[in-house]
C-alpha cells in the first residue's frame, strides 16, 4: 500500500501548489509597479496558469519517483538566475547582483519544491528557504519590498497546510522510519523539528504584523534597519544615528535661520575646491587635446583690413563643448589634488544614468551643447508639505503608454559643484531641499533643469520621481513619421552622412540592419556596435596607447575607432552610435551623466557612491511621440527598461520571432513546401529506397536477404493494417491480414528459417531462388496493392 | 532432412487416424500428439461424454501398444495400480502381480474421484517410469504415457490433483464441443456401426517407432533469440501473481521438449516463436492457482513478452 500516494495528500498538495503558484504569479506582476495593487487583467493571467501549473506540478510528483530526477529538478531550476547572470556576463551585458541572483534562485527552488511536499525531507527544506528568503529579503536587499511580502503570503498560506499534512499523515510515515531506522533512535524520530518550525511561523507573523503596524507597508525594510545593528540605523529613533542620507532638508533649513552657521550662507563655499562636472570629465577622459599651434606674426597691408562691426564671439562656460580628441589625464601626485572619493551618492534602483549635460551638433571632432533652451516644457510646482514642495514637469506630450514604471530616486550631492540637477531621463517630479519658488530653477537644456545663479551646495539633497519605457511597447512602435518632424532638425542633422567616412559607411552596411525603421532596428545596431569593439577604461586606453596611434591625432576619430582600433573609451561608442542613427534616419543626441554601478553599492549605508569612475556617456533617441529615450551602446550597460514581467518576456520573443518569420518570409515558404512535400512522401521516399536496396546492393547472405525483405513488407503491410504486435510472429501477422497471401508462404518459411534456424542448416532453396522468391514478393505486396485492398475492404464494411 | 520426412509420413498417419475418430478437433489432436513425441503426460478435462476416453482408446490401438486402463473409483488401492506380490502356494514362494502402470499407454479415467493416497502411487510411474515395490524397483516401458481425465464440474467426492501430481503432467488440455459439421458427420456414421472399428484405427505408426520419434524430437535445434524468448517467458510467468508456485525447471524443461515436438510435428527440425506460444496454454493451465479466467491471464502473460527478433543469428549463438 505503500506504493500508491494516499488520494487525500495528493489533492492537498494540488492545493498548496496552486495556492503557492497564485501569490508568487500575483507578486510577480504586482512587482512591475512598486506599491500599485495587481490588476484585474493580472488577476486573470494568474487564474488562468493556476490549473495549468497545479496540473504539470501533479502530474511531475506523480512520476517523479525516484530521488534523483528530483534533484535534477532542483538543480536545473535553482540554476537559471546564474545561468542568465552567465548568459549576460557573456554577451557583454551589466550583471545583476549575487543577492538578487540567490534570491531569485531560492524563489525558484521553492516554487519546485511546492510540487514535493509529499517527501519530508524536502518539505523541511522549502520551509528552511522560505524563511530565509523572507528574512533576506526583509534585511538586505531594497528592491524586494514587494517581493518580501509575497514570501509573507506563501509561508503564512503554505505552513498550516503543510502541518496538516504532517499532522494528519504522521502516523504511518513514522513507523515506516522506525522500521527503516531499526530501533536505535525512536525518541528521536518522534520529535522531529514541529516547534522550530512552529516557532518559525509566529516569530514571522509578529515581524511582519509589528513590522506593518509601525511603518505600514513601504518601509517594513527600516524597522528591520533599526534593528540590524550594521546597519547604521535611519535617524527614526535617533537622529544622530543617520547615515547621512535626508541630511540635505536639515541644511537647507539653516540657512533661513539667522543663528544657524550651515554652509550654505557661508563664503567659502563660493570659491570652491570641489570639482566641477568639466573637472570631472577631465579627470576621468583627459584634457581636451589643444593644437599647439605655430604661428607668426605678419603685418598686412591696410588693404586687407577691415572694422567688423559685430561683437567678438561670446566666451562659452566651460563644459558647454566636449571635444574628442583628449590627451592623458594629468594625474596629480600631491595628496591635496587627490579626488575625494564620492562626487554623489544615490538611493534607489541601480542601473540609471542621471542625466548632466547633453550635446547635438557634432562637426566630426567636437560635441558641442545646445544654447536655446527653450523647450515646451513648463515647471510648476506643488506643495506637499510644510517643509518640502515638489516641482513638476509638464510635457507637450500626453503621458502615454509607454511609461510602465515610475522611478524614485534620493541624491545627495556630495563633491561636485554643478549647478545642473542630476536626474534621470524622463523626470517627472522633483525637489530639492527646502526650495518652494519655482523661480530658481532654469534650463540647462531640453529637459534638464538647473539652478539659477549658483551652484547646489556640498549635502543638498534631491529627490527625483522619473518614469521608464517598456521594451515591449517600443517594440511595436512605428517610425514611420519620424522625417516629417521639421522641429527636431539638430539632433536628426542630415550632415551625418557627411562626417561618416566610407569605410565606415561601408562597415555599417555590412552590419545588415535592415531598412524599415523600428525599436528592433536599433537595438539590432547597439548589439552590432557592443560586439564590433571593446570598451577602454581609463586604465586600459594608457596601456593600449603604448603601441598605436594616439588617438588625439587621429584626423578622423570615429573611423578611427571604429575601422582600425577596434576599441576606445564609452564616448566613442557613445558617438559612433549617434552619427549612426542620424545617418539612418533617426533623431538623436549625446549624453553625459553619471551611472548608477550597481557594483558601487554600499551594503551598510544602503546607497550608491558615484565617484569620476561613474562618468558616462551614451545616446538619447527620439520616439515619434516626441519623448527621449535613454539606449547605451557602450558594452556592458544595458539599456534601462521598466521591469519585464514574464509575459512580457514572452511577448518580446514572439515579437522577434514573428517579424524574423515576416521578414524572411519567401524562403521560409520555400523550405516549408519543400520539407512539406517530403513529410508528405516520406514513406513512398523509405519504399523506394528499400527496394533499390534490396535490388542493387549485395546482400552478405541470404539470411539477411530474407530477413530485410520481411522486415520490409512488414512495415508495408504495417502502414495498411496496422503494425504488428510484438508478442505476434510475423506468420501470424501475415496470416491474420485481410488478404490472400498463400503466395508467400514460402517466404515466410524462409523467414523463419532465416532467422531461427542453426546456422549450419542450409536453406532448401538455392541462392539465386531465394532472390527470386523475394523479389517477387516485395513487387505482388506492393503499396499500392495493399492500399486499393485495404480501401476496397473498407467500401465493404 | 529426408529422414524427418520420412517419420513425418508416419505421423500424418497417426493424425489422420486419430482425426477419423475424433471429429473436428485437429488442434487437439495435434496437441496429443506433440505431448506424446515429448514423453509428457496429458490431463484432459471436460464435461462428461465429449469423448475423452474414446480419444485416449483411440490412441493406444492406433500405436498398437500394451494399453490399460484403471478406472480411479474412491476405494482403489495403490497396489490396484502397480501391482502386488502373492504367494504362490505350488512354487511356495511370492510372485509379482504387475499392475496396469505396466503398460504402453495407461488412461486414468476420472483420476480425482480417487483418493490422493492411490493418485500418489502414480508420481514415481510418471517422473521416472519405474515403481518401486517392496524395495525393488521394477522399470515401464520406455514409451509409458498416461493420459488421464477428469470433470470439472460436479466435484461431491472429489479429489483435487495435488501440485506434484499436476507438475508431472506435460499439458492439460480440453475436449470441447465438436462444431455443427463435425456432429453431423458422427451422427451419419453411427448409423450402422456397432462398436469402434479397429481396423480403421490401424496407423503404420508402431511403439518402436515412437520411440524413434522421442529421439529425434529431443535432437530438433533451438537457437538463442528462441531460448532467449522461452526464458523471457518463463520470467513473466514467474512474476505473475497467479502463479504463486512459480514454474518448476521440470515445467520449463517440458516447455522446449513440447515446443521441439510440435517444430517436428510441423516438419521444421527448429524451433520458432510459435511453437513456444502454441504448447504454452496447455503448459501453464495446468500449473496456474485456481480455475477462474485462465486463459485470460496466460494470453496476458503471453502478450506482454516480445518475440525474439528477427536478425541473422550469430556465429558465436549458434549451437
Amino acid at each position: 500500500m505503500t506504493e500508491r500516494p494516499d488520494k487525500m495528500l495528493l489533492k492537498c498538495q494540488f492545493l498548496t501548489t496552486l495556492i503557492c503558484m497564485c501569490s508568487i504569479i500575483l507578486i510577480e506582476q504586482s512587482r512591475m509597479i512598486p506599491g500599485s495593487e495587481p490588476n484585474r487583467l493580472q488577476l486573470w493571467v494568474a487564474a488562468l496558469a493556476c490549473p495549468f501549473f497545479a496540473i504539470i506540478g501533479g502530474m511531475i510528483s506523480q512520476f517523479a519517483r525516484s530521488n534523483r530526477l528530483i534533484y535534477l529538478m532542483f538543480c536545473a531550476m535553482g540554476s537559471i538566475p546564474f545561468a542568465e547572470m552567465l548568459y549576460r556576463w557573456q554577451s557583454g551585458h551589466s550583471i545583476p547582483t549575487l543577492e538578487k541572483n540567490l534570491m531569485l534562485a531560492i524563489e525558484c527552488l521553492i516554487v519546485v519544491m511546492c510540487l514535493f511536499t509529499q517527501q519530508w525531507k524536502i518539505r523541511r527544506l522549502s520551509l528552511f528557504l522560505a524563511g530565509l528568503m523572507a528574512i533576506m529579503s526583509f534585511a538586505v536587499i531594497p528592491e524586494m519590498q514587494g517581493l518580501s511580502m509575497g514570501v509573507m503570503i506563501q509561508i503564512i498560506v503554505a505552513l498550516p497546510l503543510w502541518l496538516y499534512f504532517e499532522h494528519r499523515f504522521a502516523g504511518p510515515r513514522r513507523i515506516q522510519e522506525k522500521v527503516d531506522q531499526t530501533i536505535e533512535e525512536p525518541a528521536k524520530i518522534r520529535i522531529r523539528n514541529r516547534p522550530a518550525v512552529l516557532r518559525m511561523m509566529i516569530w514571522i507573523t509578529i515581524l511582519a504584523v509589528a513590522s506593518y503596524l509601525l511603518k505600514g507597508d513601504r518601509q517594513i525594510r527600516y524597522v528591520i534597519a533599526e534593528w540590524v545593528g550594521s546597519s547604521g540605523g535611519t535617524g527614526e529613533t535617533d537622529e544622530m544615528a543617520t547615515s547621512g542620507v535626508g541630511d540635505g532638508p536639515n541644511e537647507v533649513a539653516a540657512s533661513q535661520n539667522a543663528e544657524s552657521v550651515g554652509f550654505t550662507d557661508s563664503e567659502i563655499y563660493l570659491e570652491t575646491d570641489r570639482p566641477s562636472l568639466f573637472d570631472a570629465f577631465n579627470e576621468q577622459y583627459g584634457e581636451p587635446f589643444k593644437r599647439q599651434k605655430v604661428e607668426r606674426m605678419q603685418a598686412m597691408g591696410p588693404q586687407n583690413m577691415k572694422e567688423t562691426e559685430s561683437r567678438p564671439k561670446e566666451n562659452l562656460e566651460a563644459g558647454r563643448t566636449f571635444e574628442l580628441q583628449r590627451q592623458q589625464a594629468d594625474k596629480s601626485r600631491k595628496i591635496e589634488d587627490r579626488p575625494a572619493i564620492a562626487l554623489a551618492f544615490v538611493q534607489g534602483p541601480a542601473d540609471t544614468r542621471l542625466k548632466l549635460a547633453s550635446f547635438d551638433q557634432f562637426d566630426g571632432k567636437t560635441w558641442s551643447m545646445e544654447h536655446d533652451c527653450n523647450d515646451n516644457c513648463q515647471l510648476s510646482s506643488e506643495i506637499k508639505t510644510n517643509k518640502s514642495c515638489w516641482f513638476c514637469l509638464h510635457y507637450p506630450y500626453p503621458v502615454t503608454e509607454l511609461f510602465q514604471e515610475t522611478v524614485n530616486h534620493k541624491i545627495k550631492l556630495a563633491n561636485l559643484d554643478t549647478s545642473v540637477l542630476p536626474a534621470p531621463a524622463n523626470l517627472w517630479k522633483f525637489h530639492v531641499g527646502g526650495i518652494r519658488e519655482s523661480e530658481m530653477f532654469g534650463w540647462a537644456g531640453v529637459n534638464v533643469i538647473r539652478i539659477k545663479d549658483r551652484t547646489f551646495p556640498a549635502g543638498t539633497t534631491l529627490e527625483t520621481q522619473s518614469r521608464r519605457v517598456s521594451r515591449k511597447q517600443l517594440i511595436q512602435l512605428h517610425f514611420h513619421d519620424l522625417i516629417s518632424k521639421s522641429k527636431h532638425d539638430k539632433h536628426f542633422q542630415g550632415n551625418g552622412t557627411d562626417i561618416l567616412s566610407v569605410s565606415v559607411r561601408n562597415l555599417v552596411e555590412s552590419w545588415n540592419l535592415g531598412t524599415e525603421r523600428s525599436w528592433i532596428q536599433v537595438e539590432r545596431l547597439i548589439s552590432r556596435l557592443k560586439n564590433h569593439a571593446v570598451l577602454e577604461t581609463g586604465l586600459d586606453s594608457q596601456r593600449i596607447e603604448a603601441n598605436r596611434v594616439p588617438l588625439e591625432q587621429s584626423a578622423d576619430p570615429i573611423t578611427d575607432f571604429l575601422v582600425d582600433r577596434r576599441s576606445g573609451p564609452d564616448y566613442l561608442f557613445a558617438t559612433s552610435a549617434a552619427t549612426i542613427l542620424r545617418t539612418l534616419g533617426y533623431s538623436c543626441r549625446l549624453v553625459s551623466g553619471f551611472y548608477v554601478d550597481p557594483e558601487t553599492y554600499d551594503g551598510k549605508k544602503a546607497h550608491y557612491a558615484l565617484t569620476s569612475k561613474n562618468l558616462h556617456f551614451w545616446v538619447e533617441i527620439l520616439l515619434p511621440n516626441s519623448i527621449w529615450v535613454p539606449i547605451d551602446p557602450s558594452p556592458g550597460f544595458d539599456t534601462e527598461y521598466a521591469h519585464e514581467t514574464y509575459a512580457d518576456m514572452v511577448f518580446i520573443w514572439g515579437w522577434f520571432v514573428v517579424s524574423w518569420i515576416v521578414r524572411n518570409q519567401i524562403a521560409i515558404l520555400t523550405i516549408s513546401v519543400i520539407f512539406s512535400i517530403i513529410f508528405l512522401l516520406r514513406r513512398w521516399l523509405y519504399d523506394q529506397v528499400i527496394v533499390f536496396y534490396l535490388n542493387t546492393v549485395p546482400v552478405a547472405c541470404d539470411r539477411s536477404r530474407v530477413l530485410a525483405t520481411v522486415r520490409h513488407l512488414e512495415w508495408r503491410a504495417g502502414r495498411f493494417f496496422g503494425t504488428r504486435p510484438l508478442d505476434r510472429s510475423f506468420r501470424y501477422y501475415f496470416q491474420s491480414l485481410p488478404i490472400q497471401l498463400e503466395k508467400h508462404e514460402r517466404l515466410i518459411q524462409l523467414g523463419e528459417w532465416a532467422a531461427y534456424a542453426p546456422l549450419e542448416k542450409g536453406a532448401d532453396y538455392k541462392s539465386n531462388e531465394i532472390r527470386e522468391i523475394c523479389q517477387k514478393a516485395v513487387s505482388e505486396m506492393s503499396c499500392s496493392f495493399l492500399r486499393r485492398f485495404k480501401h476496397s475492404k473498407g467500401g465493404e464494411q | 532432412m529426408t529422414h524427418v520426412i520420412d517419420h513425418r509420413e508416419k505421423l500424418i498417419d497417426l493424425k489422420n487416424a486419430l482425426n477419423r475418430v475424433i471429429l473436428g478437433k485437429t488442434e487437439l489432436v495435434e496437441n496429443v500428439v506433440v505431448c506424446l513425441l515429448s514423453r509428457g503426460h496429458i490431463l484432459l478435462e471436460d464435461l462428461p461424454g465429449l469423448g475423452k476416453t474414446t480419444l485416449a482408446k483411440a490412441l493406444a490401438i492406433a500405436l498398437g501398444g500394451r494399453f490399460a486402463r484403471i478406472q480411479c473409483t474412491p476405494d482403489l488401492m495403490p497396489s490396484d495400480v502397480t501391482g502386488f506380490q502373492v504367494f504362490d502356494q505350488n512354487k511356495r514362494e511370492f510372485q509379482f502381480l504387475p499392475g496396469p502402470v505396466f503398460s504402453d499407454i495407461l488412461l486414468a479415467d476420472e483420476i480425482n474421484r480417487t483418493s490422493p493416497r492411490t493418485q500418489s502411487a502414480l508420481l514415481e510411474a510418471m517422473a521416472e517410469r519405474q515403481v518401486t515395490i517392496d524395495n525393488l524397483a521394477r522399470p515401464l516401458a520406455k514409451t509409458f504415457f498416461v493420459i488421464a481425465t477428469q470433470n470439472p464440474v460436479d466435484q461431491h467426492g472429489t479429489y483435487p490433483l495435488p501440485e506434484a501430481q499436476l507438475d508431472r503432467f506435460a499439458m492439460k488440455l480440453s475436449m470441447g464441443y465438436p462444431d455443427r459439421a463435425s456432429e453431423s458427420q458422427l451422427l451419419k456414421e453411427s448409423v450402422g456401426t456397432a462398436s469402434m472399428d479397429r481396423d480403421e484405427l490401424q496407423s503404420s505408426v508402431t511403439i518402436h517407432d515412437l520411440e524413434q520419434l522421442q529421439l529425434e524430437v529431443s535432437c530438433v535445434a533451438v537457437s538463442e533469440p528462441v531460448r532467449d524468448e522461452l526464458m523471457n517467458l518463463v520470467q513473466s510467468v514467474r512474476e505473475n501473481r497467479r502463479f504463486s508456485n512459480g514454474l518448476s525447471p521440470r515445467a520449463v524443461l517440458l516447455w522446449q521438449r513440447l515446443a521441439q515436438a510440435r517444430a517436428y510435428v510441423h516438419g521444421r527440425d527448429f524451433v520458432i516463436p510459435d511453437d513456444l506460444r502454441d504448447v504454452a496454454p496447455g503448459l501453464l493451465s495446468l500449473r496456474i492457482a485456481g480455475h477462474s479466467n485462465a486463459s485470460a491471464t496466460i494470453e496476458s502473460i503471453l502478450s506482454k513478452v516480445p518475440v525474439a527478433p528477427m536478425v541473422v543469428p550469430s556465429k558465436a549463438g549458434s549451437q
